[in-house]
């Protein structure tokens, strides 16, 4: 179990953490926040790349930053933009960041053969990383992160520049590792973690909002989500939250304590309850 | 009646696996584990023989090329030309550690432009580790280097000076730097990586263009250099210990990342 104690981080007077605290088994986490509210500060001091201002951070009970390698054994870690050796193939990568990470060498190949088949890139495995896809790039990332098989997955934003086809199968893989590990992924972008996270963590003003399931969050808004034709009239205690393509034109989605005229209620997504919770923040409220 | 009979509590106790725990929390952290330096210096074979060498220079081969380019385009032929000025002591100060100074320095660059070094600070071996790996073969590449460079020099000089003299004068120039290259990584992180060789190119450039201080530095027996030589290399490789015992221990502070 991986456990974030009170943990504050600052940056001289900037404060980008504060006092957040929570327990994670194994699942799926969604990190869910806009840009700037302190996602990545989180996730790098979860991958003790940042060291807390206060607070600690356990695994199993030992702090993470004391435990050395031993923690480092067990994390896999998929940073938000990483680097790579443009010259080199993904096997000749793998290879590398095996050695690094003590993987025996006669265990080496058989591992790097089936991480690439698990990510969809058999045939991939002797070109140039160069001449590789975005999406190719971030799948052989995640086949690196997974390379010393981690108790403990943390992908900083991993589906930031691929197409829908691509996020599909990132999510569809996800899936199948968080078997038997804790998974940690953080993003903006809803859609990506709504339906594989089994908890999502949300951050504002730099503290932590929730750590709930998504049906749990998305019924805080429930009776509270309603439709509208493009052309409606909003009024003053109602926040328009997006704006989207329904049977007949556009429609407004649109929170508000009490029904509108000519508004539909709709079932709150997950999207909408982010844009909800941060809208409110905006307003003040 | 007190308020312990009035609202009994009942107080959960600690098993014997939690109080071992926190026991060695406590000590970690008042007491952090100091590793002998024989453990250090086998964890540093270990991780050698483990890596190798194309492990420990992967992806980074070219800034040895460019390193021993520039040695031999630009500054062989100003130590050719200084050392038939009688310079040599100033030429050897400035040329002992420029290999060993510019493949640290394009390494560092390199890994800093390809963007590997956040994924790398996660991974089992420690990137401290591989840099200190990796400076201590360029030292021993150095160490060879200044034997061939002081011959080539020694020759040039028409053999006017001691071979072992200057031998004395590169070896000192050499490891001088390399300790003091690495103390300010070791206080300073990635921000003493230019500010060291340049200070030292600087201090080096003064006898080239100053005759008094040529002069003075050609008077200095060789037992004296060998005397600075020897106790460079001794702070170098203590240096070195605490450089590499940070990272193994779990108390590594990133180098300025």
């Amino acid at each position: 179990m991986l456990s974030v104690e009170r943990v504050t981080k600052c940056y001289g007077n900037l404060t980008a953490l504060e006092d957040i605290s929570l327990d994670l088994a194994q699942g799926v986490y969604g990190l869910l926040a806009p840009n700037g509210a302190g996602k990545s500060t989180l996730m790098k001091m979860l991958a003790t790349l940042l060291f807390p201002t206060k607070g600690r951070i356990l695994w199993d009970g030992e702090e993470i930053v004391a435990m050395g390698e031993r923690y480092r054994g067990l994390l896999g870690y998929l940073p938000q933009d990483f680097g790579y050796y443009p010259n080199s193939t993904p096997r000749q990568f793998m290879r590398y960041a095996a050695a690094l990470q003590k993987i025996p060498r006669a265990e080496t190949d058989r591992r790097i053969s089936r991480l690439l088949e698990l990510v969809g890139l058999p045939d991939a495995a002797d070109r140039k990383l160069k001449r590789l896809s975005g999406g190719m790039l971030q799948r052989v990332g995640i086949a690196v992160a997974m390379l010393n098989d981690p108790r403990l997955l943390i992908l900083d934003e991993p589906t930031a520049g691929l197409d829908p086809g691509e996020r599909v199968r990132f999510r569809n893989m996800i899936h199948s590792l968080a078997e038997d590990r804790i998974v940690i992924l953080s993003t903006h972008i809803v859609s990506d973690i709504e339906t594989i996270a089994g908890r999502i963590i949300m951050l504002r003003d730099h503290r932590l909002l929730c750590c709930d399931t998504p049906t749990q969050i998305c019924g805080r808004f429930r009776g509270k989500i309603f439709q509208l034709p493009a052309d409606a009239q909003i009024r003053p205690h109602q926040h328009v939250l997006s704006e989207g393509q329904g049977e007949n034109g556009t429609v407004l989605r649109v929170l508000s304590e009490m029904p509108p005229e000519d508004g539909v209620a709709v079932a709150p997504s997950l999207e909408d309850a982010f844009l909800a919770i941060y809208a409110l923040k905006r307003e003040g409220a | 009646m007190n308020d312990r009979e009035i609202f009994p509590v009942e107080v959960p106790l600690l098993t014997e696996d939690e109080k071992k725990r926190a026991v060695a929390m406590i000590l970690d952290t008042a007491m952090p584990a100091i590793l002998p330096k024989s453990a250090i210096w086998q964890e540093l074979c270990r991780t050698a023989g483990m890596v190798g060498l194309r492990t420990l220079f992967f992806g980074v081969g070219d800034c040895f090329f460019l390193a021993a380019l520039v040695m031999c385009v630009c500054l062989f032929p100003a130590a050719a030309v200084m050392a038939g000025m009688a310079r040599a002591a100033s030429c050897l100060f400035l040329i002992s550690p420029a290999f060993y100074a510019l493949s640290h320095l394009l390494t560092l660059w390199k890994e800093y432009q390809t963007r590997t070094l956040e994924w790398k600070w996660t991974w089992r071996i420690s990137f401290r580790t591989i840099l200190a790996l990796r400076m201590l073969v360029l030292g021993a590449v150095s160490v060879v280097g200044s034997i061939l460079v002081c011959g080539v020099l020694w020759s040039l000089e028409r053999q006017a000076v001691s071979f072992v003299w200057m031998l004395s004068v590169a070896f000192s120039a050499l490891f001088l730097y390399g300790s003091l290259s690495l103390l300010g990584q070791r206080l300073w992180g990635m921000r003493a990586v230019l500010p060291v060789p340049l200070a030292w190119v600087m201090v080096s450039l003064v006898p080239v263009f100053w005759e008094p201080a040529a002069v003075w530095l050609m008077q200095i027996p060789a037992y004296a250099f060998l005397a600075a030589a020897a106790a460079g290399a001794g702070f170098y490789l203590i240096q070195m210990y605490y450089f590499v015992a940070a990272g193994i221990s779990g108390l590594d502070r990133r180098l300025g990342i």
